[in-house]
C-alpha cells in the first residue's frame, strides 16, 4: 500500500502537489496533538493524520480536510495515545517519592488517617455548606439583568429632625413624576399589591367551576418585565401586560387552574372577584415561578393602568393614597448619590402642604439587592416578602470559620502527637544527608495529600448535605461546586489548607536531631513549647465547642420561650376564618354570627380588620389633645368589633369594652398601657376620657387594655389603638372549648357556605399564624444547631485521636504502674484528669465569650430569656460527658492491658 | 488461554496487516479495510487496535521511509509475529470447529427467508 501514495497520484496532481509542497495542516489542532500525544507514538500518528489530510485536500477540498484534521486530532485523544500528564508535568521526582511515602503513611495507621481525614473533611464540608446558605441569602434579586441599576424609592419620615419611620409605600403620582422630571431614570415601574387577595374562578364548559383564593397577586406597570428579569415562558414579553384585561400566571398557578402550563391556555378566561376587580381577565402569558431568591414574590400579575383609571379617580388619590411602591431603573452613567440628592426633597416640592414645619419626608434610593438583608423597613411597616437578617449571616460565617479552624487544629495536634513515630525515619534521612528543607517538603506533601483526600470527601459530603440543609430551612438548595465563587473557596482551601495545617508539624518533625532520635530518646512532644501549644489548641477547641453548645441551648430556649410565653391574650383555641370576598351583606354577616354563636362549644365570636400576628391595619402619628402639633408619636391602629377583646381574652384594666348597645363613635377607642405611658396620660384611671388626635380625628379613650403582644416578641409593646366597628368582613375569629374540633369546624363551614355563597371557606388556628412569624428564627436555630453538632463531632474526633496517642506513648508507664500495684481505676483517673482539666480551663475562657455572644443575639428581641447559670453549666457538663466517653475507651483499654504485653520488648 | 482471544475488529486489523505485508501502516490499513469490507473506520480506531495488538505481542513494528505527503514523518510498518500467526490460526480453528458443528438443516431452513 505504501506504493499507493507514490504511484496512484497522477502526473497532473503530482505537479500541483509539488507546487504546493503539500499544505500545512491547521496549527491549533497540530499543537494540541503534539501536546497530548505520547512522544513515542507521535510521529506515526501525526504522519498518518497528515497523510489522510493531504489526500482529502485532493479529493474533497481544503475545508473538509481541515475539518477532518480537527476531528481526527480529537478522536485520537484516547487513553492509549495520551501521555501521562501527572508524571511529566510535575517534573519533580521528589514530589513523586514524597507522594508515595505519604500514601504509605496514610495506609499504615488506618484509624489515625481516618480520624485525620474525616475530621478535616467534616470541617471543610461544614464550611462549604454554610457557604452555600450564605451565598443563597446574598444572592437575592441579583438574578435580574439590571439588578445593579434598579432601586426602590423609599420615603424616610422625620419629626423634629429625628427619623421616625421609613416606608416604601407611596402614591402612584410619585412614580410618574419621577419618570417625567429626571432624565437619570431610564424607566420606572410601579407595583400595587392586590390587597386582601382575590377569589379566582375558571369556568369549564362541562365540569364544576374551579375556584381558589389567591393572596399573592401583584398589579404592575406594563414595563414590569422590561425592568425585572422574571422569565416569561409563554407569551409575548413586550405585550403581555399591555392589555387592560391581561393576566399573567406562574407555571404552578397555571397547573393549579388549568392542569397544564402550555400555550393552549393563552386567551382563557379567569374571573377575579375581590378588591377593585370584579371581572374577567384573559391569560396572556405564563411566567416561570418566581425564584426563591426574589423579594418580589407573586403567583399572578395584572396590569396597573385599569386599576389607576378605575380606582384612583379622586384628585387627592395621586399622592395621598399611598398604596403603591415604585422601582426605578437608572441610566448606567448616572451617579446614584447625585441623583439621590436631587430627589431627596421632592415630596416637599409637590406636597408642601402635607407636612408641618417639624416634619420632613426624604426620598431614598434602596438598591434592590439590599432589600433582602439590609431592609431598614420594619416588618410592621409592610416590608414585602420575608427579609433575612444580615447579622445571622455574619454569625453563621463565623461558625463556618470556627469549624474549619477546629478541623485544622485537629490535624496539627494529631500530626505533632504522632511525631515521635517518625523520629527514626527523620534521623536516618538526616544521617544519610537529607536537608531540612527536603524533610519539610516531605511533610508538607503528606499534609497536601491528606488535605486533598479530605477535600474530596468534603465535596462529596457537601453534595449530599446541602439539599438536606435546604429542606431543613425550607428552601430549595443544591450544591453548586462549579460556580465561580465556590471554585475560589475550594482553590483557597486546597492551596492554603495544607500549608496552614502542615507547616507547624513539618517544622517540628524536621527539627529532630539525628544523634538523639537514633540513640532512642523519643520525641514525646514534651518540650515545654510544644506541650503548651498542643494544650492551648485543645483548650481553644473546647472553648469554641462550649460556646457553640451554650449558643445552641440559648437559641433553643429563646425560641421555646417565644412560642410559649404569655402573650397577654388567648392564642390557643382560637380559629380564624378568612372573611367573604364577594356578595358581602350585613344581613348575611349577622345571620352567620348568630348561627356560629349558637353552635355548642363556641364561646366567642369576633370580626376584625386584621389579626394578631398579621400586623396592624395601619400605623400613623397621634398626639394627646392640647399638646403641640409637633409632639406626634407613632401609634398602630386596627378595627375590631365588640366581641374582640373577649374572644382574645384581652384584659380591660380600666374603663369599658366596646359594646353594640352604644352607638358608633360613642364607643370611643381602646388603648393599651403602653400608649398611656408614651403620651404621659397619668394612671390608667386618669386616662379614661382623655382625647387623642390622629389624622385630624379626635378620639376619646373609653377603655385601657392590658399590654399584649399583637406582634412577635422581637418588638416591644406598640402603642396600640383599637377602633370600634360594628362588623368587619376581613377576618372572623371564633373561640371554642376543645371538645371535638373537627365537628365544630365543619359546622362553621356549613354555616359559612350557606351565609356567604360563592366564597371559599378557609381557616387557620391563630397560634399557627402567630408562630409563622418565627420562621426566620427557627431557620437560624436549625442551622445553628446542625453546625454546633458538626463542631462538637470534629472536636471529639480530635480529642479521641489525641488521647489514643498519648496513651499509647505511655503504655510502658501503665505497665510499670500496674506491676507496682496500681488499680485500673486509678490509672483511668490518672489519664482522664488531664483532659478534664483542659476542658475546665477552656470553659473559663468560653463563659465570658458565650455571655457576650448570647446577649448580643438576644438584643434582637424585646422579650428575652434570662441568661442564667444553667446556660453555662449545661454545656460544661455535656462536654465533660462527651469528652469523658471519648477518652474513656482509650484509658480503660490502657488500664486493663496486661503489663507483660507492654514491657516485654524493653 | 483467555488473553489470546481476539476481538472482531482486532482480528480484522491483524488479517489486513497480513494482506498488506510487508507495507502495512496506519492509513494503508484503514483504506484496505474500506476497500475490502466497505467499513468506514477512523484512523484513531485503527491505531487503538494496533496499539492493543502490539501490547499483546501479536504484531511488531518498524519505522519505514518518510514522505512529503506525511509532512516528512516516517511511516511505521507493522508485521505479524509468530505468536500472531499462531493466534490467527487458533482463531480460525475455533471458527471452523464451530462452523462444522452447525447441522446441515440450519442452512436449508434459512433459505426460505
Amino acid at each position: 500500500m505504501e506504493c499507493y501514495s507514490r504511484t496512484s497520484v497522477s502526473g497532473k496532481l503530482a505537479a500541483v502537489i509539488k507546487a504546493n509542497e503539500f499544505s500545512h495542516p491547521p496549527k491549533i489542532p497540530q499543537s494540541f496533538l503534539r501536546w497530548y500525544c505520547k512522544p513515542d507514538l507521535l510521529e506515526d500518528i501525526e504522519g498518518d493524520i497528515e497523510e489522510d489530510y493531504n489526500k482529502r485536500i485532493q479529493n474533497k477540498g481544503i475545508r473538509s480536510a481541515k475539518f477532518y484534521y480537527w476531528l481526527d486530532v480529537i478522536r485520537f485523544f484516547r487513553p492509549f495515545a495520551v501521555r501521562n500528564f501527572f508524571k511529566t508535568q510535575t517534573n519533580n521526582t521528589m514530589f513523586r517519592v514524597n507522594t508515595k511515602i505519604a500514601f504509605r503513611n496514610i495506609g499504615k495507621d488506618k484509624l489515625y488517617s481516618f480520624i485525620n481525614i474525616t475530621g478535616l473533611a467534616i470541617g471543610i464540608a461544614a464550611c462549604l455548606i454554610i457557604f452555600h446558605y450564605v451565598r443563597f441569602q446574598k444572592s437575592f434579586d441579583k438574578f435580574h439583568t439590571n439588578a445593579e441599576s434598579i432601586y426602590r424609592v423609599n420615603t424616610a419620615y422625620y419629626e423634629n429632625g429625628e427619623l421616625s419611620e421609613i416606608g416604601m409605600y407611596c402614591g402612584h403620582a410619585l412614580g410618574s413624576s419621577l419618570g417625567r422630571d429626571f432624565p437619570e431614570i431610564k424607566s420606572f415601574t410601579r407595583v400595587h399589591p392586590f390587597y386582601k387577595g382575590a377569589l379566582m374562578t375558571i369556568k369549564n364548559e362541562s365540569e364544576q367551576p374551579f375556584q381558589s383564593f389567591e393572596d399573592n397577586v401583584l398589579v404592575v406597570e406594563n414595563n414590569f418585565l422590561d425592568v425585572f428579569s422574571f422569565k416569561l415562558i409563554i407569551g409575548d414579553r413586550s405585550q403581555a401586560l399591555k392589555g387592560p384585561d391581561n393576566i399573567l400566571l406562574t407555571t404552578s398557578s397555571a397547573i393549579k387552574y388549568f392542569g397544564t402550563a402550555d400555550a393552549s391556555i393563552l386567551g382563557k378566561v379567569i374571573n377575579l372577584n375581590g378588591g377593585w376587580a370584579n371581572r374577567d381577565f384573559k391569560v396572556s402569558g405564563i411566567l416561570e415561578d418566581t425564584p426563591e431568591n426574589s423579594h418580589l414574590d407573586f403567583d399572578f400579575l395584572l396590569p396597573i393602568e385599569p386599576l389607576i383609571k378605575e380606582k384612583y379617580t379622586r384628585e387627592s388619590a395621586g399622592w395621598g393614597w399611598t398604596n403603591f411602591f415604585v422601582y426605578v431603573l437608572l441610566n448606567e452613567n448616572s451617579s446614584v448619590s447625585e441623583f439621590q440628592a436631587k430627589i431627596e426633597n421632592m415630596m416637599h416640592e409637590y406636597r408642601a402642604n402635607d407636612y408641618g414645619d417639624h416634619q420632613q419626608a426624604k426620598l431614598q434610593l434602596q438598591p434592590i439587592a439590599d432589600i433582602h438583608l439590609h431592609s431598614n423597613i420594619s416588618d410592621g411597616d409592610g416590608e414585602f416578602g420575608k427579609t433575612g437578617n444580615v447579622n445571622s449571616i455574619y454569625f453563621l460565617s463565623l461558625i463556618a470559620v470556627l469549624i474549619l479552624v477546629i478541623a485544622w487544629i485537629n490535624f496539627i495536634n494529631l500530626s505533632t502527637a504522632k511525631a515521635n513515630e517518625r523520629g527514626i525515619e527523620v534521623g536516618i534521612k538526616k544521617a544519610i544527608g537529607a536537608q531540612r528543607v527536603q524533610l519539610i517538603f516531605q511533610f508538607l506533601t503528606e499534609s497536601f495529600w491528606v488535605n486533598t483526600l479530605a477535600l474530596l470527601l468534603a465535596i462529596a459530603l457537601t453534595n449530599l448535605l446541602v439539599p438536606v440543609m435546604g429542606r431543613l430551612v425550607g428552601i430549595n438548595l443544591s450544591a453548586d461546586l462549579f460556580a465561580y465563587d465556590t471554585l475560589i473557596i475550594l482553590g483557597t482551601l486546597w492551596s492554603v489548607g495544607p500549608i496552614l495545617a502542615g507547616a507547624y508539624p513539618a517544622l517540628i518533625m524536621s527539627s529532630f536531631s539525628p544523634s538523639k532520635v537514633l540513640k532512642g530518646s523519643k520525641y514525646s512532644g514534651k518540650t515545654k513549647g510544644a506541650l503548651f501549644l498542643r494544650k492551648g489548641l485543645v483548650v481553644f477547641q473546647f472553648a469554641i465547642s462550649t460556646f457553640l453548645i451554650a449558643g445552641t441551648y440559648a437559641v433553643y430556649k429563646q425560641l421555646n420561650y417565644m412560642r410559649n410565653s404569655d402573650l397577654g391574650m388567648a392564642s390557643e383555641q382560637v380559629l380564624t376564618i378568612a372573611g367573604p370576598r364577594v356578595s358581602i351583606s350585613l344581613k348575611a354577616f349577622e345571620a352567620f354570627k348568630n348561627e356560629v354563636n349558637n353552635i355548642s362549644g363556641v364561646t366567642h365570636f369576633a370580626s376584625s380588620s386584621t389579626l394578631p400576628g398579621k400586623g396592624f391595619s395601619f400605623g400613623t402619628s397621634a398626639r394627646p389633645l392640647g399638646s403641640l402639633e409637633n409632639t406626634g408619636k407613632r401609634v398602630d391602629i386596627s378595627w375590631v368589633d365588640s366581641g374582640f377583646t373577649e374572644t382574645y381574652d384581652i384584659e380591660i384594666l380600666a374603663g369599658r369594652d366596646f359594646s353594640e348597645a352604644i352607638r358608633g363613635t360613642e364607643n370611643g377607642i381602646l388603648v393599651n398601657e403602653s400608649l398611656i405611658e408614651t403620651f404621659n396620660l397619668g394612671s390608667i384611671q386618669e386616662a379614661i376620657g382623655k382625647r387623642i388626635i390622629s389624622n385630624e380625628d379626635t378620639l376619646s379613650i373609653r377603655g385601657v387594655m392590658k399590654n399584649h403582644n399583637w406582634q412577635t416578641l422581637h418588638s416591644s409593646y406598640n402603642s396600640t389603638i383599637l377602633l370600634y366597628a360594628y362588623a368587619r368582613s376581613e377576618n372572623f375569629s371564633v373561640r371554642f372549648d376543645m371538645a371535638d374540633i373537627p365537628t365544630t369546624i365543619s359546622k362553621i363551614q356549613d354555616i359559612y357556605t350557606t351565609s356567604f355563597p360563592g366564597n371559599l371557606f378557609s381557616y387557620r388556628f391563630l397560634d399557627d399564624i402567630f408562630n409563622e412569624q418565627y420562621e426566620e428564627d427557627r431557620q437560624f436555630g436549625q442551622i445553628f444547631n446542625a453546625f454546633a453538632a458538626f463542631a462538637i463531632v470534629a472536636a471529639c474526633l480530635g480529642l479521641f485521636g489525641l488521647a489514643s496517642f498519648t496513651i499509647s506513648q505511655r503504655a510502658k508507664e501503665v505497665g510499670i504502674r500496674k506491676v507496682l500495684g496500681a488499680s485500673s481505676k486509678s490509672i483511668t483517673m490518672l489519664f482522664s484528669r488531664n483532659y478534664i482539666l483542659l476542658i475546665l480551663v477552656s470553659n473559663i475562657i468560653a463563659v465570658p465569650l458565650t455571655y457576650f455572644g448570647v446577649s448580643l443575639w438576644l438584643d434582637n428581641y424585646a422579650f428575652t430569656i434570662n441568661i442564667g447559670p444553667e446556660l453555662f453549666l449545661l454545656p460544661i457538663l455535656l462536654l465533660l460527658f462527651i469528652a469523658g466517653t471519648t477518652i474513656s475507651y482509650q484509658t480503660i483499654k490502657a488500664s486493663r492491658s496486661n503489663p507483660v504485653d507492654n514491657l516485654r520488648y524493653e | 488461554m483467555k488473553g489470546t482471544n481476539l476481538g472482531e475488529f482486532q482480528e480484522l486489523v491483524l488479517l489486513t496487516i497480513g494482506v498488506l505485508y510487508p507495507e502495512a501502516y496506519g492509513v494503508g490499513i484503514k483504506e484496505e479495510i474500506l476497500s475490502k469490507t466497505g467499513r468506514k473506520v477512523t484512523l484513531s480506531t485503527v491505531h487503538a487496535a494496533l496499539n492493543r495488538l502490539e501490547k499483546k505481542n501479536l504484531i511488531t513494528s518498524d519505522f519505514g521511509e518518510a514522505t512529503k505527503m506525511r509532512g516528512g514523518k516516517r511511516k511505521r510498518y507493522f508485521t505479524i509475529t509468530a505468536f500472531g500467526i499462531k493466534t490467527l490460526n487458533e482463531t480460525r480453528a475455533q471458527r471452523d470447529l464451530l462452523w462444522n458443528a452447525i447441522p446441515e438443516q440450519v442452512f436449508q431452513v434459512n433459505w426460505q427467508l
